[in-house]
């Protein structure tokens, strides 16, 4: 592409201007704040439109305000174009309305035909083959672009690097690379602290726990949940239980107190049968009546044989008297055969003794009668005494049905009952009827007062469970939200990690694809540019750049700063030729050799003029040397007027 | 004897909508509402005094509820006349300490499963069984030992899917409960309501996520005339979109319930990474940008530097991941443009 013709309704302080530009070298000559920068960006702004949102701060400009006219409210200019296929165009901008229309030879507008023009009103793109990136970096060497001013070696080797890595002097890859990688560090991973990773997932650790801590509390409380009903199942169990001991020992006592009933009941008829021939009615009422008598005879025995005693003496005085009775009236009738009076007279002295006789003899009669009396009651006595013997000797009998008595009194006011069939009844009641409780009474007790403590603290704690408020999903949303933003942060440092592959591949293109065509096309001009000094200029899988000088490969570093200049100026070029593939691009500059020496100048203007016969050339400069334009076919536009 | 009944599952008290927790406090104001719509039908049982409510399963959620929740459900149970007959289901299975089998629930409740699989209502001659929940999906073979006696009326509550071929879960055919004779199957574990002959299932109380559009409520009948029907729950609806970025501006005029819970996906291309903005007065809106970026074409032919190498490859990537990837190769996108840029990384 080439431009015939500019034409500038209103840009910066230039208003209606037009000027013509011819194949090869144009050389634009202006003094300082004549408009050649207006004149420069003007075209720039033609092609590639103006920079997008950029906003105004610390004292920058935004390019589409800084250029806004002086002197007119027309904003904006044509461009007449020839394109590679020789085909002429009018390029038209209108900055205020930023409309961008593309006009064919005949005036029909194809604005449409172009891709970049249609998308985003960069024909520049259609025309020149390179992003609006690449235009300013290589073809279009505006003066804050190649003067260089403060730049030392350094940061020139850093553009070269840069142009090497990225194709374009503005961008490191490797300081893109990096701030991708701090990115990924800033957010964090598992070997580092303090980072949103480390916080998130501190935060996800901390509220699991929390969340197991509640399934855990409600686990237990499903637990003693089911702790509580166990324990009330128990307790209806030991309470029925209990009943069971209580019953059992009712049953127990009743019928031991039945067996005890029984017992006695049976020792009584036992004796009741031995007794059966023993009128016990009649024997009490003979002793009675013989301890009343025998309360005077205490020693009947004694008494009995005293009276036997005094029976036989009585006998024996009795039988004395008889006899001398008898002698007496014996000796009377012998007598009485003499006299009978002697007769008398003797038995007038046996009178005495019969009546000692008869006396004896009632005496004895008496004796006779308690002797027989006393005999009685030793009979008696003894008869008694044999009764007893079959009473078992026991004066208690009495005692027995008494305490039999009272014994059956006792068994049935205990059992609470009137008599002893209700004993069997109530025995009858409370038979547990073989079932044996597990326990014995205390036991029982013991274990229900035991199960009704633990009844308690389990209700307590159920209690607590009741009145707590946490809510188990609440904690598990939580948990996800946090997860959802640990995600977030992966996603992210995935994103950081795509984008540096995806540099590093686009770098990795760049070096493959471009680095041999710069490599020549720099050796090709850096020959040209040092008329012969240098022959070539190379970058290789180091970041450092080469030349071959005198057999020996030096950095470049190593040269002075003009030959490093002439170094850079190669490689703008270069990348202008290789960037814009196979379209012919103009090359803008700007005051590009200023800095140079003579011989610099020289061999590097003759360098661009030799570059104009494919490269459309504007060269803006305040002035030129004669000399260097001599002998060549320049336009020369003066722009002062 | 008029034995109306009450029939609905799956309502899944104290789930948690992790989904929904993109606006905080919103998935628990959508569990207290849940409950309380649950409670609100308890109230008009309270007032129409069913015969019986059946609750086929998935009452609860068993990993999240608790006692608390527990004790006021069975509160209001114990204040209806009718008897309530549940069945586990799977997200509140019959397991040693669920709140099924430990809880001292009122003496109206039964609940049926492996350790009481009927209960028979002599007054009303009505005998229900019940299969709940249980793994191994051995539920359906508990149904060929069930014999239903002709004197009573025979409910099945059945945790499960009927005639749903690919569900393998408790799926029994409604050949098979016919044959056994029941006059009324009452369905749960499906969150959509269907119904076929004499097997209803009402689906969930109150839909519970996206996806589960369709009515939702629970059935309302007499086992003694058979008539039986659907009463929908007053619950929000879950509105799942995808809208093209044009029609997104109408968004408003086009869904003016505004408390429904809506998921919009917005579709279209995107310029200048314009974020998109969340319609105002709306309980809940989940926004997805699915835009994509507006497409480059590729610039063939075209000798590039680094931005616009860089530009294609994650072009190339994003034509050839996933859907979900797409997402993370954009923002690689910005993050390497920014990066070449030097300018400030967006991290959030």
């Amino acid at each position: 592409m080439r431009i015939i013709a500019v034409h500038i309704y209103g840009y910066g302080k230039l208003t209606d201007r037009t000027f013509n530009f011819k194949e090869g070298f144009n050389l634009v000559l202006g003094k300082n704040e004549s408009g050649k920068s207006t004149l420069m960006s003007f075209i720039k702004a033609m092609l590639y439109g103006h920079k997008k949102n950029e906003r105004e701060k610390d004292g920058f400009i935004p390019e589409v305000k800084k250029y806004k006219p002086w002197n007119s409210d027309k904003y904006g200019g044509y461009l007449i174009l020839e394109t590679d296929e020789k085909k002429i165009l009018r390029v038209e901008r209108d900055f205020n309305g930023k409309t961008l229309s593309v006009y064919n030879e005949y005036g029909e507008e194809i604005t449409n035909e172009f891709s970049f023009s249609k998308e985003n009103e960069m024909i520049g793109q259609d025309l020149l083959g390179m992003d609006y990136e690449c235009f300013i970096n290589s073809s279009f060497m505006c003066q804050d672009k190649n003067l260089l001013y403060a730049e030392d070696k350094e940061h020139i080797a850093q553009k070269l690097m840069n142009i090497k890595e990225s194709g374009e002097e503005q961008i490191s890859v490797g300081k893109a690379v990096k701030k991708l990688k701090e990115g990924i560090t800033l957010l964090g991973n598992e070997r580092t602290k303090g980072r949103k990773y480390n916080i998130l997932s501190a935060q996800i650790r901390e509220e699991e726990i929390k969340l197991t801590n509640m399934q855990k509390e409600n686990k237990k409380c499903m637990e003693y949940l089911a702790e509580a009903e166990e324990i009330k199942k128990e307790l209806e169990e030991l309470e029925n239980e209990e009943k069971l001991c209580k019953k059992s020992e009712t049953f127990n006592r009743v019928n031991e107190n039945i067996e005890e009933y029984e017992r006695y009941n049976s020792e009584k008829e036992q004796l009741k049968k031995k007794l059966s021939d023993t009128d016990i009615d009649a024997y009490e009422k003979r002793r009675k009546e013989f301890d009343t008598v025998a309360e005077q005879y205490k020693d009947a025995e004694k008494i009995y044989e005293r009276l036997s005693e005094k029976e036989k003496r009585n006998n024996a005085k009795r039988t004395a008297f008889a006899i001398l009775a008898i002698l007496i009236i014996a000796t009377g009738a012998v007598l009485a055969i003499t006299t009978d009076i002697l007769l008398l007279l003797c038995a007038s002295a046996a009178i005495p003794f019969i009546v000692l006789f008869l006396i004896m003899r009632k005496k004895n009669k008496e004796l006779i009668i308690q002797a027989e009396k006393l005999e009685n009651m030793i009979k008696t006595k003894n008869e008694l005494a044999q009764i007893e013997i079959v009473l078992g000797n026991d004066k208690s009998f009495n005692e027995l049905i008494k305490r039999y008595t009272g014994l059956q009194e006792d068994i049935l006011r205990k059992e609470d009952v009137l008599d002893y069939s209700a004993l069997l009844e109530k025995a009858d009641f409370h038979n547990p009827q073989g079932k044996e409780p597990k326990w014995n009474y205390e036991e029982c007790l013991t274990l229900i007062r035991e199960k009704r403590e633990r009844l308690a603290v389990v209700k307590a704690q159920l209690k607590e469970y009741m009145n707590s408020d946490e809510q188990t999903a609440s904690q598990e949303e939580r948990i996800e939200l946090l997860k959802e933003q640990m995600k977030a942060v992966e996603e992210k440092q995935k994103a950081l990690q795509y984008a540096i592959d995806g540099i590093e591949q686009a770098s990795k293109q760049i070096r493959e694809e471009i680095i041999p065509k710069m490599n020549r096309k720099m050796s090709e001009y850096l020959k040209m540019i040092t008329a012969g000094n240098h022959d070539n200029l190379s970058t290789g899988s180091t970041m450092d750049l080469n030349t071959e000088h005198n057999k020996t490969i030096r950095s470049v570093y190593n040269f002075s700063d003009g030959t490093l200049r002439q170094m850079y100026l190669a490689f703008r070029l270069a990348a202008a030729k290789v960037f814009s593939s196979e379209c012919v691009t103009p090359v803008f500059m700007d005051e590009t050799l200023v800095y140079y020496d003579e011989e610099r100048k020289r061999s590097t203007f003759d360098f661009l003029y030799e570059l104009s016969r494919h490269n459309q050339i504007l060269f803006f400069a305040t002035d030129m040397e004669e000399s260097l334009l001599e002998g060549k076919d320049i336009t020369v536009i003066q722009l002062n007027n | 004897m008029a034995l109306t009944f009450f029939h609905m599952a799956d309502i899944h008290l104290d789930q948690p909508f992790s989904s929904l927790g993109l606006q905080e406090g919103f998935p628990s104001k959508r569990r207290e509402e849940i409950f309380h719509e649950f409670m609100r039908i308890l109230e008009t049982a309270r007032e129409e005094q069913p015969s019986f409510i059946f609750i086929s399963g998935d009452l609860y959620e068993h990993e999240y509820t608790n006692i608390k929740r527990i004790s006021r459900i069975n509160e209001a149970f114990s204040e209806l006349k009718g008897n309530i007959i549940l069945i586990s289901g799977n997200h509140d299975p019959e397991s040693k300490n669920s709140f099924y089998r430990s809880f001292p629930w009122s003496e109206n409740v039964h609940v049926l499963g492996r350790s009481k699989p009927n209960v028979v209502f002599e007054k009303e001659k009505v005998c229900v069984f019940g299969i709940g929940y249980d793994t191994g999906g051995g539920q359906a073979k508990i149904l060929e030992t069930i014999r239903t006696d002709r004197k009573y009326i025979n409910v099945l509550l059945l945790h499960g899917d009927v005639d749903l071929s690919l569900s393998t879960y408790n799926a029994v055919s409604s050949d098979m409960l016919k044959d056994i004779g029941f006059d009324y199957v009452a369905l749960g574990h499906n969150h959509r309501m269907y119904v076929k002959d004499n097997i209803y299932n009402p689906g969930s109380l109150c839909a519970l996520k996206f996806g589960e559009d369709g009515k939702h409520g629970y059935f309302k009948g007499d086992l003694s005339t058979g008539q039986v029907e659907f009463v929908e729950s007053k619950a929000r609806k879950y509105i799942d979109l995808k809208m093209d970025y044009e029609k997104f501006a109408d968004f408003e005029r086009m869904y003016p319930d505004r408390q429904d819970i809506y998921r919009i996906k917005v579709t279209g291309t995107k310029s200048d990474y314009q974020p998109l903005a969340t319609p105002e007065g709306y309980d809940y809106v989940q926004l997805t940008d699915a835009r994509t970026a507006e497409k480059k074409e590729k610039k063939q032919h075209v000798s590039q530097g680094i931005k616009g190498r860089f530009t294609d490859i994650m072009t190339t990537k994003m034509e050839e991941v996933l859907s979900e990837e797409i997402r993370i190769y954009e923002d690689a996108l910005k993050l390497g443009l920014q990066a070449l840029s030097d300018e400030e990384l967006d991290l959030e």
